[in-house]
């Protein structure tokens, strides 16, 4: 009947707070050992009972804490609880319950033009950039029949649907070029929950990631050998806290893209890359792994794909770059996630995989920014036209 | 001047009623307030019901108390409510008997639906069927804390670290003791003697020339890290070991074992004991092998048989005996009381004060039941000052700020005990070495290293014995700090047959509940 | 030959780095953070004499890491030396920061506490300085800064000391006392200097009051092994070694599987998993001691066997399968307090027992420079 494991296993080493990057900024954060553990211990007192703190919401939900704990507590997910009792400034309902259906956005990216000034009342950020509208140019929903190696699902998240159409073109032709089968998974434009979750309304991420689930099932159930993400907070979402605190099943394996290509891309298409790094010496790739991809899979692949293309790769030490889904969007986040953000970077690009980490570090730094797929496909174009060239 | 031996739970509620009805009490104390086995149970308020069957005197008697108790003691009680879970069919004859037990003895209880059970105690049972009873939970220290306080209001004493060296008889007759403290020996007159001592009530009786024979046994306890079970949960069936758990504060306790002790110290916990008492909890509560545990602890139970002659000490009854030593080979004027309950230490203390005061000649009407104990006031000739002192954190498990610990007196037990620090999940990991500086600022004369290592050996004992799954890694994250960090000398530390077979000394130590 | 190292304590983290220093193909991978955080960088030294390294070894296993941290941009003394901890003792070092005091011979101290941070130096812990240094410190407790609040750890101060107004806060308190310390006393500041500034604003004070000026490590959260971790997993991100986060649950056939499915080849495994503080050994409920990945039985805890052995209970090599650290079995560097050069000993120890002795294997021009310096 328990949501969690190991919810009394807090040792109190501080491990957690020594990775927060919240706690790192904000001077009245409490930190993460004081929202997460401590808190859900004194809940549990009848004379603490009902206690919530001001500032909970003001995590990020990054969940670095979680991934720092070595004893297993679920830090992120106890303060996710505790956001969900905490109650919401009225003023912000509206706002937050738009936040945390990001596929209605989606579905309608026009929104986003609507003038910063009137958009301020609702309690959104004015100084945080908005997407603009950006579809993939082709977006297939059809089973393309034809003699492949492998089957491949692309989780076209709301976002990247919207409002990072290239990225998503550029998945499709790179899985094209690598020679494998693709399909753009119905059911992907809705939410994974991710936005709810993080937000403190754990029980609307589960309605809306069910909703999900549901599509996925019908429309591809095994039909595909695995499914692609393209954004890290949709492909831990669909493979921790689906299975782990919904259970649900996203119906076949979740890969993030970055390892894919590091597995599947075949050997020519790394040697063209090469040829080309190799007579033109580029600008570097400053790459950032979100927090979340660094919680569920790990530091390195970005920086092993800029390796393999032989591109000079600056990882940066950014724990949490502030965007964190809808958070920066947030009129009282604005500050923290633009401190978080801050970096002070000579030429070049930025590489990351998540595309409102990517907006929001553009904004930062003035540099392009965007997902490795992007990257990829621009060089394997310029790689094309170079050797037509020659 | 009524002298009474040991400030547990029957002490100091003798001297509440002693100075209720206008006698002047001093207790005496050999350790803390409560460092006995008052401070060494698993704070269950009985309703009753657990000797439903077995010992219907202790079961009217507790029944009796836990409403009286629930009216004066407000305070100190967390009127959660409990549960008796049937977990096998098998015990289905049992049930009949307590049914028909609670009934007789007009307990009240009801059936609970199995579907509401997991959501009314916050965990899954394993329960063929359940019925709730009005059990509590009782805050021992902070229960008596307040009589305490009371006690000191109406102008009784209570003396810690003082022991009972000797008593003054004259015509068969107590006239005064002669007392032990930290300032050395003194003689106190005395009209009248009460024994109050608990285990130690055999060695107090002996000083008063005639022994009385105990039958001690001892119980073992595990706290587990969290709350993680919001009523108390009994399993139903006759009495046997690991069948009570209790929520406390902010951690649960499942108790306990009988064994039968010879000497009234409360035993190290053996770590085999721990591991077959933490798989008993499954029987009852299947998933509390995953609960953390957090540290054991023993507690030494002053039965006693009288006459009856059983070796089972759950044959024992849980009832008590006022003793009056004139009535055997004692003096005039020397009382004992032995045997009893938590629950039931205030009619316990009533009894006795009855048989003293038509000894002394005085009779008054007892009126512990009706006079409720109070907090006392605030001081309002003090003004309230507009900087609230030290806000810095200390202890982070339980939040306890440096004013906090300023304010406490007396020795670093009492600070313990008094704003629970290093009682939370880290055991003190991170709060020892803090507390133990300021309690070293504040008493300049007392030794930083010396202070530190007692503290820490004194928390190891309950820690080590528990030092079980993720346990094992906060006392080796403990160890670390201790030494790597904090470069506190070292001692190899000893092996738990070591300690489980040398009776402990200093037993001023446990987890005061 | 691919490796995959498991753990991201030191141990782990010194693992990866000199196999990748080899040219070997290498993966780490952690179930969470590591102990990092937990300690402020210094490396315990103990009795060289127990350790199974000849005088050679030892010194050139030292200068390596010191200069592997170097390359890193953490700049560390070499050698044998006296550092302080926050309660007033002394240990033996043989490599240390020098953010942070360290000397063969301690002598007169300025000792500075923050009201506020509870694990600042007290007066009553002068004593025992004393009592080891035989010279008394000069101590002072600088009040709290404007916008303290009972939330700031360590953590937070040095967030606070990172910004200007912090390092303009903290200068302008000692700046006043400075007259009133002897010269040549070195200033020993809690280790809250800043978490990303830090060299930075010691020299600066030093600098403003003409004397050398060092911290002293507090207790966890430990702002030196924080600043060491950061530097550490980006110097490996660089070199293009993945910090794979997940479980590891079994090793079996040359494959490493983890608790989400994913799984890999690894030829050798070194295990840096830490011991019972890091969860590399389990102790369960009933009592059966037993490694985590592997789930071999190590013993069973009972009445009779004690803990002194306990902590000492551990893994070697068995087969492709190295341990390290405090995962490695005999050690117990709380009692020894050789945390630092159990590190390095059993590091090379077990790359040594899976075929790569970093000493002695020249590649790419002879036994240092092929390392990345």
């Amino acid at each position: 009947m328990r949501d969690f494991d190991f919810e009394d296993a807090c040792v109190n080493c501080s491990a957690c707070v020594s990775v927060c990057p919240v706690y790192a900024r904000d001077f009245r954060f409490p930190g993460p050992k004081v929202l997460g553990p401590e808190w859900w211990r004194d809940s549990q007192d009848s004379r603490t009972e009902g206690q919530t703190s001001e500032f909970v919401d003001d995590c990020t939900f990054c969940q670095l804490c979680e991934d720092a704990c070595p004893v297993g507590v679920p830090v992120a997910h106890l303060i996710a609880e505790h956001k969900r009792r905490q109650a919401k400034p009225a003023r912000y309902r509206w706002r937050d319950y738009l936040l945390a259906h990001p596929h209605w956005i989606a579905r309608f990216p026009q929104i986003t033009r609507v003038p910063r000034k009137w958009t301020k009342v609702l309690g959104l950020s004015t100084r945080t950039p908005w997407p603009s509208p950006n579809r993939p140019a082709k977006v297939t929903h059809d089973l393309l029949v034809r003699e492949k190696s492998m089957r491949v699902g692309v989780y076209g998240d709301c976002y990247t649907e919207a409002f990072d159409g290239p990225v998503l073109d550029a998945v499709i032709a790179l899985l094209e070029a690598w020679g494998y089968e693709s399909i753009v998974m119905p059911g992907a434009g809705s939410c994974c929950g991710a936005a709810a979750y993080a937000a403190g309304n754990a029980e609307l991420g589960r309605r809306i990631a069910s909703a999900t689930a549901e599509r996925l099932r019908r429309a591809n159930g095994d039909t595909v050998d695995l499914m692609l993400t393209l954004n890290a907070t949709c492909d831990s979402t669909l493979r921790e806290e689906w299975p782990r605190f919904w259970h649900l099943s996203a119906s076949c394996e979740v890969v993030p893209f970055t390892e894919f290509a590091l597995e599947y891309a075949p050997l020519e298409f790394w040697h063209l890359l090469q040829r080309l790094s190799s007579d033109k010496p580029d600008l570097p790739y400053y790459v950032h792994t979100t927090c979340r991809s660094r919680v569920s899979r790990g530091t390195g692949w970005m920086e092993q794909i800029g390796q393999r293309a032989r591109w000079t790769v600056k990882p940066l030490m950014l724990a949490c770059c502030g965007a964190a889904g809808s958070y920066a969007f947030k009129a009282e986040h604005e500050e923290l996630a633009r401190e978080m953000g801050q970096l002070a970077l000579d030429e070049g690009r930025v590489m990351t995989d998540s595309g409102t980490c990517a907006l929001h570090l553009q904004g930062m730094t003035g540099l392009k920014a965007s997902h490795p797929a992007y990257w990829l496909y621009k060089a394997y174009r310029e790689a094309q036209e170079h050797v037509k060239v020659v | 001047m009524v002298i009474v031996v040991g400030a547990g739970a029957t002490g100091l509620g003798i001297a509440w009623d002693l100075v209720l009805r206008g006698i002047r009490v001093t207790v005496i104390e050999q350790g803390e307030v409560g460092s006995g086995t008052s401070g060494r149970f698993h704070g269950l308020l009985h309703s009753g019901a657990r000797y439903a069957v077995t010992d219907p005197v202790a079961a009217e008697d507790c029944w009796h108390e836990n409403q009286v108790l629930k009216r004066i003691a407000a305070a100190a009680i967390d009127d959660t409510g409990g549960y008796f879970v049937q977990t096998h069919e098998s015990d289905e004859a049992y049930r009949i008997r307590w049914e028909q037990g609670m009934r007789q003895m007009g307990i009240p209880y009801r059936a609970e639906a199995l579907g509401t059970l997991s959501r009314a105690t916050g965990e899954s049972l394993a329960a063929f069927r359940a019925f709730y009873v009005p059990d509590a939970v009782l805050e021992g220290f902070r229960l008596l804390q307040l009589l305490q306080q009371n006690i000191r209001l109406l102008g009784g004493d209570v003396l810690v670290h003082t022991r009972l060296a000797g008593v003054n008889t004259h015509g068969g007759t107590v006239r005064g003791v002669l007392v032990e403290g930290p300032d050395g020996q003194r003689e106190m007159a005395a009209d009248v003697l009460i024994n109050a001592a608990g285990p130690w009530a055999q060695n107090v009786s002996a000083l008063i020339g005639d022994k009385l024979s105990l039958q001690l046994s001892y119980g073992l306890m595990l706290i587990f890290a969290q709350r993680r079970i919001k009523t108390v949960v009994n399993r139903l069936r006759e009495p046997g070991d690991g069948d009570i758990i209790v929520p406390h504060r902010e951690v649960a306790i499942l108790g306990t074992t009988d064994i039968a002790v010879d000497e009234p110290d409360a035993p190290q916990p053996p770590i085999d004991d721990v591991i077959k008492l933490w798989q008993l909890g499954k029987d009852m509560v299947p998933g509390i092998e995953n609960w953390r545990v957090l540290r054991a602890f023993t507690g030494v139970r002053p039965l006693y048989a009288g006459t009856a002659n059983t070796s089972d000490p759950r044959q024992v009854s849980r009832d008590f005996k006022v003793i009056d030593h004139k009535t055997r080979q004692g003096p005039e004027g020397a009382f004992s009381v032995v045997g009893g309950k938590w629950t039931t230490f205030r009619l316990m203390a009533e009894h006795c004060v009855d048989d003293v005061c038509r000894y002394l000649g005085a009779y008054t009407p007892c009126r512990t039941d009706r006079v409720p104990l109070r907090p006392p006031q605030p001081d309002l000739h003090q003004p309230i000052s507009p900087e609230p002192g030290d806000q810095t954190i200390y202890c982070e498990c339980e939040s306890v700020k440096g004013h906090q610990l300023q304010a406490m007196d007396g020795s670093l037990d009492n600070w313990r005990t008094g704003t629970w620090f290093s009682m939370g999940p880290c055991q003190g990991t991170v709060c020892a070495h803090r507390a133990v500086t300021l309690y070293c600022q504040k008493n300049p004369g007392e030794d930083y290293a010396s202070q530190l290592r007692h503290f820490r050996h004194e928390r190891e004992k309950g820690m080590q014995a528990a030092a079980l799954g993720i346990n094992a890694r906060q006392w080796a994250l403990q160890k670390a700090v201790r030494f790597q960090t904090l470069g506190e000398s070292w001692d190899e530390p000893k092996g738990v047959a070591d300690i489980a077979t040398r009776p402990e000394k200093d037993s001023e130590e446990e987890y005061r509940t | 030959m691919s490796w995959t190292v498991i753990g991201r304590g030191p141990a782990g983290l010194l693992a990866a780095s000199l196999l990748n220093m080899h040219g070997e193909e290498c993966r780490l991978v952690a179930a969470h953070e590591g102990t990092m955080a937990l300690w402020s960088g210094v490396m315990d030294r103990g009795d060289p004499e127990l350790l199974p390294l000849n005088a050679e070894e030892w010194q050139t296993l030292w200068t390596l890491l010191s200069r592997l941290w170097g390359s890193m941009g953490i700049e560390t003394r070499l050698g044998p030396a006296l550092t302080l901890s926050c309660t007033g003792s002394l240990k033996a070092t043989f490599l240390c920061p020098t953010w942070q005091y360290c000397t063969p011979d301690p002598g007169p101290l300025w000792i500075v506490a923050f009201e506020g941070l509870p694990d600042s130096l007290q007066d009553i812990h002068l004593s025992a300085i004393e009592a080891a240094t035989g010279h008394s410190p000069f101590w002072q407790r600088l009040p709290r800064p404007p916008g303290w609040d009972d939330s700031w750890t360590a953590v937070r101060w040095a967030s606070f000391i990172d910004q200007t107004e912090g390092k303009f806060w903290l200068k302008t308190l000692l700046q006043d006392l400075n007259p009133r310390v002897p010269a040549g006393w070195p200033l020993l500041l809690p280790q809250v200097i800043g978490r990303i500034r830090t060299g930075e604003i010691l020299r600066e004070i030093g600098r403003d009051l003409r004397r050398p000026v060092f911290e002293y490590p507090l207790v966890m959260p430990s702002l030196g092994g924080m600043r060491i971790r950061d530097l550490w997993q980006a110097w490996l991100r660089n070199r293009g070694v993945p910090l794979i986060s997940g479980s590891v649950t079994e090793y079996l056939k040359h494959r490493i599987h983890l608790d989400d499915g994913r799984s890999w080849g690894a030829d050798h495994v070194l295990m840096a998993t830490g011991g019972i503080l890091g969860g590399g050994i389990k102790v369960l409920p009933n009592g059966v001691v037993e490694e985590a990945i592997t789930h071999r039985a190590l013993g069973q805890i009972t009445a009779e066997t004690g803990w002194g052995p306990v902590f000492r209970w551990g893994s070697e090599a068995n087969g492709s399968l190295s341990a390290c650290g405090r995962q490695r079995s005999g050690w117990d560097p709380d009692r020894d307090r050789n945390g630092g050069a159990m590190i390095l000993a059993t590091v090379y120890q077990a790359l040594r027992e899976q075929g790569l002795n970093i000493l002695t294997v020249p590649r790419k021009g002879g036994l240092m420079s092929h390392a990345g310096f």
